[in-house]
């Protein structure tokens, strides 16, 4: 105790006390209450309790204060389940369950997908080329599998300090080699210090990406930290622009951690995480299939576009060339033309060969075909064309003939109707023999203007000057007088020029010839000297009574009228009977000697029996008489 | 695991690359190959019970003809960026390679100051032919520490790359 309290009076505290409460009055009372709350560790809490929701929330949401409040939350529960793992074990035994599962059949799910994979291409030319490509280099097949059907894969990730290349954190697919990350972004850092010092570049010019074979090597540059990615295959820009992100997320994190040992980093795990959440791939399966689908689709309609034109070119081409044929074809069945040959150059057609310039005009031949005449181009010869068409215009032409006047061909024969000139006559009348075509022209139809027939006859018949050949009425009489060998001939016309021979007139002239000779010749004597030779003048009788007689048995020919000649022969009676009688038939023979010669027919020549009479000597009985009749009459 | 990065620097021919195949792969060749630009490996080595990847730069030679007293050529400043220790290498049967070393280390202590530095004084095995004496080795600036080695033997090899690993990670 001290003296001021034991002698009574009032201690500095005291004193303290009396003058606080004289300058502050109430506020005294209020700062002990102040005093009291923040010295009670209940009261604090409660205060704490109240505001804490609200700054936490208010943390979560600012991105500088948000890693500040996870970091401690981290390490805490770390330590804590250093501490007691058990009791975390409990806690998060119904969450574990669960999230194994799911991440056993994400494996197993991807897993079967690989091995659906590889199956799929093991009996493959494709899936062959793949395992020959894994024996080569050593690689599994699944990985090579995988390298195959991925679109791209960002396989490998570091993060690393852009001086020392020392490795701050690093993440990698599990379906990925591993390599020496360390000695790998060592290597990468020399690299970039050897290309920088080459091209003397500053030192914020930094190799962007790298390439070998399927693979990509992208470095994205930091203040502190350089992000380099393996990529595999072909990966779209926003890949990178991704990491690109995720690198400034890393430096607004933990930028200030990044130039220090590597080893110090306080979130190495989270880092880990971040980087590990890069390791995105498109299959080419998925991605590829619906490109491949919609590649399909612009395959199909380019495939489709070029049917199209192809069909169209195909039967663009088929149709021209039709044309080509039509036209061809056209020419080449009209008269007067010749095609030699044909051709086209895209819609250009060209026809050569011969025309006839009696042939229709080609533009009326190219009228009947469906082209524009233009695209035609000809290119004919002329020549003469032995087209029945052709050669009967042609003729027509020549003959400058009626329209009534009918010319046709028949094989090699021109049949001829209607009324001739003697001018067409004759020019028809040559035609055979100088056309190459005609070999023969019928005449039998056209008619002659009827002096002009008969002159026609004439020289047809070849007419003696004694036969006479006239028109009369709607015939051509003969008459006058005719060798019955000429008239025979003639009687076979029965028409010329179109107009019918009449030979009656001639025939009954030729019967009157006939009788005629018959009266002179029969009756006829002819005498003979005693030496059984014809006087001088009957030799001369002889002759011409050969000559009638066989005119005669000709006419009668001719007239249907058979003739016979009887010879009777005479004896002077001198000397003996029988010398007579040898004598008679000796100047007979004689006569039919000179008859036979002249040409009669001996079967038509008959000797009577001898004639003599014994008495005395006549000498007027040295003679032969000649009989001529008809053989009706025999 | 910790990661440090470890650089080799020296003259040409002084071993540089044959030492760092040797502390990898424990293998000598005997053909020289001479490294342009740089070769990276790296080696864990277990420091105190802890993991240490080191990763090694083998920087191509400097030939002490073309520099310049006393400077660091500007793709070699390049290579350096971040190193957390140097092996300075030089042929203990040419006394030109220590110079060289000598001009490196310097010119490196002045740009990158307090990182650890080691000599390696390579070639013991050819000891009988050495022209280098103690004195010259006394001239080096920021020279934490020297070592004879031999990458042919492996003599020391493997002991000054753990001793630089201890020296970087006690700096750290």
């Amino acid at each position: 105790m001290t003296d001021a309290s034991k002698s009574g009076k009032s201690s500095p505290d005291d004193d303290l006390g009396r003058l606080r409460r004289l300058l502050l009055g109430d506020e005294a009372g209020r700062l002990d209450r102040l005093d009291r709350r923040v010295s009670d560790p209940g009261a604090r809490t409660e205060d704490v309790a109240e505001v804490l929701p609200g700054a936490m929330n208010r943390a979560i949401d600012d991105p500088v204060s948000r890693p500040q409040l996870e970091r401690p939350i981290v390490d805490t529960i770390r330590s804590a389940i250093k501490r007691d793992t058990e009791s975390f074990a409990e806690a998060l035994f119904p969450v574990l369950g669960p999230a194994i599962r799911r991440a056993v059949a994400d494996a197993l799910k991807s897993l079967v997908q690989r091995i659906n994979a590889a199956l799929e291409h093991s009996f493959t030319v494709k899936g062959l080329r793949w395992r020959l490509e894994a024996a080569r280099s050593g690689v599994p097949f699944a990985q090579v599998v995988l390298r195959e059907t991925m679109l791209y894969a960002v396989q490998e990730v570091f993060l690393m300090q852009p001086r020392s290349g020392l490795v701050l954190a690093s993440a990698r697919r599990a379906d990925t080699l591993a390599l020496d990350q360390d000695a790998f972004s060592a290597m990468l850092t020399a690299i970039q210090g050897f290309i920088q010092d080459s091209f003397g570049m500053a030192a914020d010019e930094r190799l962007r990406s790298a390439e070998l074979g399927d693979r990509t090597l992208w470095t994205i540059s930091g203040p502190s930290a350089v992000l380099a990615c393996v990529v595999l295959g072909s990966p779209p820009m926003e890949v990178r622009e991704h990491l690109m992100e995720v690198l400034e997320t890393l430096h607004g994190r933990y930028g200030d951690e990044f130039e220090g040992p590597p080893e110090q980093l306080t979130d190495r795990a989270g880092i880990e995480t971040m980087l590990q959440e890069t390791l995105s791939a498109e299959a080419a399966g998925e991605a590829g299939a619906a490109t491949r689908s919609k590649s399909y689709l612009y395959w199909a309609g380019a495939g489709a576009a070029a049917l199209l034109i192809l069909a169209w070119a195909l039967w663009s081409m088929v149709q021209a060339d039709r044309l080509e044929r039509d036209v061809a074809s056209r020419f080449a069945a009209e008269p007067g033309y010749v095609v030699t040959g044909h051709s086209r150059n895209g819609n250009e057609i060209s026809v050569a060969g011969l025309r006839d310039p009696l042939a229709v005009p080609p533009e009326s031949v190219l009228a009947a075909v469906e082209v524009e005449a233009e695209n035609v181009t000809l290119a004919f010869k002329p020549y003469q064309s032995l087209d029945e068409d052709i050669v009967l215009r042609r003729l027509r032409t020549a003959l400058r003939g009626d329209a009534d006047l009918e010319l046709q061909i028949e094989g090699t024969r021109l049949l001829v109707r209607g009324n001739l000139t003697s001018r067409q006559f004759g020019l028809l009348e040559d035609l055979p023999g100088s056309h190459p075509l005609i070999g023969k022209v019928d005449l039998q139809q056209a008619r002659l203007e009827a002096q002009e027939a008969a002159q026609l006859a004439a020289r047809q018949l070849d007419a003696p000057a004694s036969v006479t050949i006239s028109p009369s009425g709607d015939r051509l009489e003969l008459s006058g007088t005719a060798s019955a060998a000429w008239f025979e001939a003639a009687a076979e016309v029965r028409s010329i020029a179109g107009w019918p021979l009449d030979p009656a007139p001639l025939r009954a002239s030729l019967e009157g010839q006939f009788e005629s000779l018959l009266a002179r010749m029969d009756g006829r004597t002819l005498t003979f000297t005693r030496a059984l030779e014809l006087t001088p003048a009957s030799r001369v009788q002889l002759e011409s009574l050969a000559r009638e007689a066989f005119e005669l048995q000709q006419l009668g020919a001719v007239l249907q009228i058979p003739v016979i000649v009887r010879l009777d022969g005479f004896a002077d009676g001198a000397g003996a009977a029988e010398r007579n009688r040898e004598v008679a038939l000796s100047r007979a023979g004689t006569v039919q000697t000179a008859l036979i010669d002249a040409g009669f027919d001996a079967d038509r020549i008959e000797i009577l029996p001898a004639h003599w009479e014994p008495g005395p000597v006549d000498p007027t009985l040295r003679k032969v008489v000649v009989q001529a009749i008809r053989e009706s009459r025999r | 695991m910790i990661t440090r990065k470890v650089c080799l620097l020296g003259a040409f021919a002084v071993g540089k690359t044959s030492l760092m195949r040797r502390f990898v792969h424990g293998v000598f060749d005997e053909r020289y190959l001479t490294t342009l630009g740089v070769k990276i490996d790296t080696k864990t080595v277990e420091l105190d019970g802890k993991a240490v990847k080191l990763v090694i730069w083998d920087i191509e030679g400097a030939d002490p003809a073309d520099r310049e007293p006393d400077s660091i050529s500007s793709r070699m400043k390049t290579y350096l960026q971040g190193a957390d220790g140097i092996l300075l290498v030089a042929d203990g049967t040419r006394p030109g390679t220590l110079e060289v070393a000598r001009q490196i280390g310097g010119a490196f202590a002045t740009e990158y100051g307090d990182i650890p530095i080691v000599l390696l004084l390579n070639k013991s095995d050819l000891a009988g032919q050495w022209q280098v004496d103690e004195e010259q080795l006394k001239d080096i600036d920021g020279l934490t520490q020297c070592f004879t080695t031999s990458a042919l033997s492996g003599e020391n090899v493997a002991r000054t790359f753990m001793y630089l690993a201890q020296k970087i990670m006690k700096g750290a």
